[in-house]
């Protein structure tokens, strides 16, 4: 056979085709036109998700599961008045360097030393004075702090409060937060004091003194008359004054930086904002914003869910596809 | 209770099914025999083309719906499948035991030049599967070599340029004694 024009040869192979049996084609056909009814016993398959229709409903009514599960758990552990000390969380001690220090653990450089204090002042309905104040020592007692003092005024028609907390430096704002969460806070401020200069006053007067007795006493081992011993001794127990000064001046420093002082004022009267008083547009428009807020987180933490399931699903099923086609690829190719 | 709402279901359902069938029916009629024909070449057994093709056109039938124009002909979509169905096949044959070649039924061709025609069909079977496969898609069911490069994943001009080797392979062997 000479060499054939594009065209010819192109008719040629379209003649050589193969053409189906007629009796196949009929078959075929029949099985088309009753739109290839189902089988009975068909080959066992995995369990296909179910139909769209099915699932839209079934994904709402679990998307609003979750809702509602968030929503509960929110209105649940935010509800007024109800502090939670378990939000109290420790210090991150990682944030504090290490200092040099000498062989018998004192400190060359000093820290800085910081004696903290805050003012909160906070409203809540007549109704819940001795709830909030119930809350106020419980969170503070949950910090590791103690109550210095405190008054309760409760009358008919609501009542004042004041509370001296003494809290843990390191767990001063997780308490804070946490006071603040039990009523409307009306204000709220915090002092700091560098009482860096008095510690290390303190440190030196007490290093002094202690250098002080220990010459005082290798003096005393040479005196040689009783009057030499006596004067020695007098200046002795002026050191040992001054040694037990300086360590009580050290001693209440290191309280004052290690406890902060709150003062909480806690004032309740009728209509405030929640319970014992009328219900307002305001309470519905405080209450309508926090709602939403919950809803939105759960909806937020739904998505932190959903999303990295997604993707893994997705990158699984990409992933299947490709090696899929690969695979049929590499069936053409081994003929 | 639950009868009578399945009853409501298929009425209510019956108009789109009945579309559905008639649009797929077109399509069907329209490259019955081109599919048959493609399969058959890359399968090269006639019973083993014929339960191919059939799979095909049912999974064709039951995905009708997700069938997205923007991707490509119609035309083109079935072969698309009918070619994953003859992979298939080819992949479950190789883990098997390969199928001897089953020689051409000359009966079922047009009796216009049986010897052009069975140099073609020899020179055709010298081909590799790829190149056979392009040869009978683009000749063999008139595909365009757009609704080619939709098949088989590649570009146009892609497509054309392999359409072009396998036609100079095969006009080749056409001329090379048996």
């Amino acid at each position: 056979m000479s060499l054939p024009e594009s065209a010819e040869l192109a008719r040629l192979v379209r003649d050589a085709r193969p053409r189906p049996r007629e009796a196949f084609t009929a078959a075929l056909d029949a099985r088309v036109a009753a739109g290839f009814p189902r089988e009975k016993r068909r080959r066992r398959r995995l369990p296909s998700l179910p139909r769209p229709r099915v699932l839209y409903p079934a994904l709402g009514l679990a998307a609003t599961a979750i809702v509602a599960l968030v929503l509960a758990t929110s209105l649940l552990g935010s509800g007024a008045g109800t502090g939670t000390p378990s939000d109290i969380r420790p210090a991150d001690h990682a944030l504090v360097e290490p200092t040099p220090t000498t062989p018998r653990g004192e400190s060359l450089v000093p820290q800085r030393k910081v004696e903290r204090s805050a003012l909160l002042d906070l409203a809540t309905g007549a109704g819940n004075l001795d709830r909030v104040a119930d809350g106020v020592v419980r969170a503070t007692d949950a910090s590791g702090g103690f109550v210095a003092s405190s008054q309760v005024d409760a009358g008919a028609t609501g009542g004042t409060a004041h509370f001296d907390l003494r809290v843990p430096t390191d767990r001063l704002d997780a308490t804070l937060a946490v006071l603040s969460r039990l009523g409307h806070v009306r204000s709220r401020s915090q002092s700091t004091d560098d009482v860096t200069g008095a510690v290390v006053s303190a440190r030196e007067r007490l290093s002094d003194a202690k250098a002080e007795r220990r010459a005082l006493l290798r003096a005393l081992g040479r005196a040689r008359t009783s009057t030499q011993a006596e004067a020695i001794r007098a200046r002795l127990r002026l050191a040992r004054t001054e040694i037990a000064s300086a360590r009580g001046d050290l001693h209440a420093l290191g309280r004052r930086t290690a406890f902060s002082s709150v003062s909480v004022t806690l004032s309740a009267r009728g209509g405030g904002t929640s319970g014992g008083g009328s219900f307002g547009p305001g309470d519905a428009l405080n209450d309508a914003i926090r709602i939403l807020g919950a809803v939105a987180g759960g909806l937020l933490v739904a998505l932190a869910v959903l999303l990295p399931v997604a993707a893994l699903v997705a990158l699984v099923w990409l992933g299947a596809r490709t090696l899929r086609r690969r695979s049929r690829e590499r069936a053409l190719d081994a003929i | 209770m639950s009868q009578a709402l399945a009853a409501v279901a298929r009425l209510a359902h019956r108009p789109a099914a009945r579309a559905t069938v008639r649009d797929f029916e077109a399509l069907y009629r329209s490259c019955r025999d081109d599919v048959y024909g493609y399969v058959a070449t890359m399968v090269r057994d006639a019973a083993t083309a014929e339960d191919v093709v059939a799979t095909a056109f049912e999974r064709a039938y039951r995905r009708h719906r997700q069938y997205d124009p923007r991707r490509g002909t119609e035309r083109a979509w079935v072969f698309g499948i009918a070619r994953n169905a003859a992979l298939d096949e080819l992949r479950r044959r190789k883990r098997h035991a390969a199928l001897p070649l089953e020689p051409a039924d000359e009966s079922a061709a047009p009796a216009e030049d049986p010897t052009q025609r069975a140099t073609v069909r020899s020179a055709l079977d010298t081909l590799r599967t790829r190149e056979r496969e392009i040869v009978a898609l683009k000749y063999g069911a008139g595909l365009s070599n757009g609704e080619l490069a939709g098949v088989l994943g590649v570009s146009e001009s892609n497509a054309g340029t392999l359409v072009h080797r396998a036609m100079t392979k095969l006009r080749e062997a056409c001329c090379v004694p048996a």
